[in-house]
């Protein structure tokens, strides 16, 4: 048998590392290959994940794709609905870092699971939530306003879930914090962003990547359940962990987090169908971009890298859409429309209101 | 800073400009403002209101939305690029010697007070609502988008920059104090609300179908409490005396009472004259603190 005899002799190029990697200008670099589905402009698509995957939220609603919210900023907040969190993903849930928080807002939204540690107050009246302690500055103004806010964040998630098409689904961490009472997922360390942590109520776990594949695959076995048409993209952060409470160096356990996550994904996709795979975690961090792809410290991801991603994403499930209409700008522009057309009428009469009632005034007074 | 801690430098301040109180001095209060200030104007020109202090002087410098306009209250001033004063306002200061310090000088603005109007008194569309965190028990709908009050609140910070930066802009030498006044709080009749805004929508004044839903009166509460939260944090910030409604002008929950009413937004000169009372016992309070 002779080498062009081998079973790697008919392979395409993208399967030698020489041909599709070191001899490739960076940005020529493709790694995505075959993909198992397309999206059309009408697929509702939904985002979800670790912060990474805010650059994707951000590029998706102004690609002219059906970035599914359904939580959206209300028109009257203009600028200031960014830092309330609204559009960072398609609902208001904020990072969500592991397969373990993905899972459990599944259960908490449709009443499966309610954990024992449900809220934070930090004894000057403000209130937190546990599960997303950064959604908003300084958290709630009151309990009433905590509630009523966790009440419709998750009918909001329900929707979500029920009604998309495609979810994008980052995962970021493997490492994380639990209560001891009920296993609940904290967003971040309790006593970070909020709350108090209590050695005697929370504990750190980190996931193993058997766990990873379990909490996937009960969470799209839930998904189908309510919305069976569901498909799934799941991608890994490419930004390095910020800290490790494993007894080693930060650089080793960003390796385990990483490879953990990854082979989770291959894990699971395989099994279900809808599903993929995109490597964006592979197009920012391998080494033919010679680390170009990182700003200064070493963990944001620089524009070019973003753009390197989406370019791709775009490429590979976004093909189909070129050329068709796009059904959507309607959403978002609409209500802003129709917001600002009714704000316009208010000022007029309050104007006129104005004028008319002191001219009244006056004229009564003599 | 707390109240009583602030008061003390405004007092030692005041002690260093050689602002001592002359009891013998006439006391000046000049008011100015938007539409909000008619009301005081009508039940001081009406006497419906007669100061209980002798030597106390109500002068009505500016009022009105045409003669001091809200988005002008302060203007960028092209040679110092800095906010100066409304060339009115500042004419009028100039005109009645309040810079000179003959007479006891007191300013009290009312400006920029429909902002929980212009935010609220229509349904805004699509439809929003908060909690309010001093009043969480009120009702919430649910066919309305819920905001965090933070977010309205950043609004109406947003819109108060001006008035902060109107309050920078005030004169302080010579002035003995600055009090603003909160505009008045909502009325709950929407037959009432509803009343004065369709008689605009119907001479069609706008050229616009009528139709448009007044907004319940628990959310232009809230809104109206929104405003009045940030007007208070920018009032402590510029050492100005922040003037709550009169108590015995409003019903059991913090409306206006119908004899307070004047068309939509705006409050009667009955109200007006209650007002002016409060004013003066304020003053009179600070005077005897000082």
């Amino acid at each position: 048998m002779t080498s062009s005899q081998t079973p790697y002799a008919n392979l395409p190029d993208t399967a030698f590392w020489r041909r599709a990697v070191a001899s490739m200008p960076a940005s020529g670099v493709d790694p995505i290959g075959q993909v198992p589905f397309v999206l059309t402009r009408t697929d509702r698509i939904a985002t979800a994940g670790s912060c990474f995957a805010v650059h994707l939220s951000r590029h998706l609603s102004k690609s002219g794709f059906n970035y599914f919210v359904t939580e959206p900023g209300h028109p009257f907040l203009g600028a200031v609905a960014a830092e309330f969190n609204y559009g960072a993903f398609s609902a208001r849930y904020g990072n969500i870092y592991t397969s373990r928080q993905l899972l459990q807002l599944f259960d908490r939204a449709y009443g499966t699971f309610t954990p024992a540690e449900d809220v934070w107050h930090n004894g000057e009246g403000r209130y937190f939530d546990p599960f997303r302690p950064n959604i908003q500055p300084n958290g709630f103004s009151s309990e009433r306003e905590y509630w009523e806010d966790r009440h419709r964040h998750l009918a909001a998630v329900r929707q979500l879930f029920e009604q998309l098409d495609v979810l994008v689904f980052t995962l970021g961490l493997t490492e994380g914090w639990l209560s001891r009472e009920d296993g609940a997922a904290f967003t971040l360390c309790p006593g970070v962003a909020a709350g108090t942590f209590d050695p005697e109520r929370h504990q750190f776990h980190n996931l193993t990547c058997q766990e990873v594949i379990a909490d996937l695959e009960a969470f799209i076995q839930k998904l189908r359940q309510v919305n069976p048409g569901a498909r799934v993209i799941l991608t890994v952060s490419p930004v390095p962990i910020i800290a490790t409470m494993e007894p080693r160096h930060v650089l080793v356990s960003n390796a385990y987090t990483k490879c953990a996550l990854r082979a989770a994904c291959d894990g699971v996709v395989g099994r279900f169908s809808g599903m993929a795979y995109f490597p964006g975690y592979e197009i920012v961090t391998s080494n033919y971009t010679r680390g170009c792809y990182f700003a200064d410290d070493l963990r944001s991801v620089t524009p070019d890298g973003v753009d390197h991603v989406m370019t791709l994403f775009y490429q590979h499930y976004g093909a189909a859409a070129i050329g068709e209409e796009s059904p959507v700008p309607a959403g978002e522009e609409a209500r802003t429309r129709a917001y600002e057309d009714r704000a316009r009428l208010s000022e007029q009469v309050n104007e006129v209101l104005c004028d008319e009632e002191m001219l009244d005034s006056e004229a009564a007074s003599g | 800073m707390t109240t009583s801690l602030r008061q003390a430098c405004v007092s030692l301040r005041r002690l260093l400009k050689g602002q001592r109180r002359d009891p013998s001095k006439t006391v000046s209060v000049f008011f100015f403002g938007q539409s909000h200030v008619v009301c005081l104007k009508t039940a001081w020109k009406r006497r419906l209101y007669r100061p209980k202090n002798q030597g106390f002087e109500f002068k009505f410098i500016l009022s009105g939305q045409r003669q001091f306009p809200s988005e002008q209250i302060v203007m960028r001033s092209p040679s110092t690029d800095t906010d100066v004063l409304h060339p009115g306002l500042a004419q009028a200061f100039d005109e009645y010697g309040v810079y000179g310090g003959s007479t006891e000088t007191w300013l009290v603005s009312m400006v920029r007070g429909n902002a929980c109007n212009m935010f609220g008194l229509f349904e805004p569309e699509p439809p929003f609502d908060f909690v309010h965190p001093a009043v969480p028990e009120l009702p919430v709908r649910t066919d309305a988008q819920l905001l965090p009050y933070d977010a309205v609140r950043a609004i109406f910070n947003q819109y108060s920059r001006r008035t902060a930066s109107f309050f920078k802009c005030l004169p302080r030498k010579n002035i003995a104090g600055i009090l603003h006044i909160e505009a008045p709080p909502p009325i709950p009749s929407e037959k009432q609300v509803y009343r004065s805004v369709e008689r605009v929508l119907l001479r069609r004044v706008l050229g616009r179908a009528r139709g448009t839903r007044v907004s319940p009166r628990e959310f232009r509460m809230k809104l109206w409490k929104a405003q009045c939260d940030v007007n208070r944090e920018i009032c402590a910030e510029n050492d100005i005396i922040y003037v709550t409604p009169p108590a015995e002008a409003l019903d059991g929950e913090g409306y206006l009472l119908p004899k307070a009413w004047f068309g939509a937004t705006h409050a009667s000169a009955w109200y007006g004259a209650l007002v002016l009372g409060k004013i003066e016992a304020v003053i009179t309070g600070e005077r005897s603190r000082q």
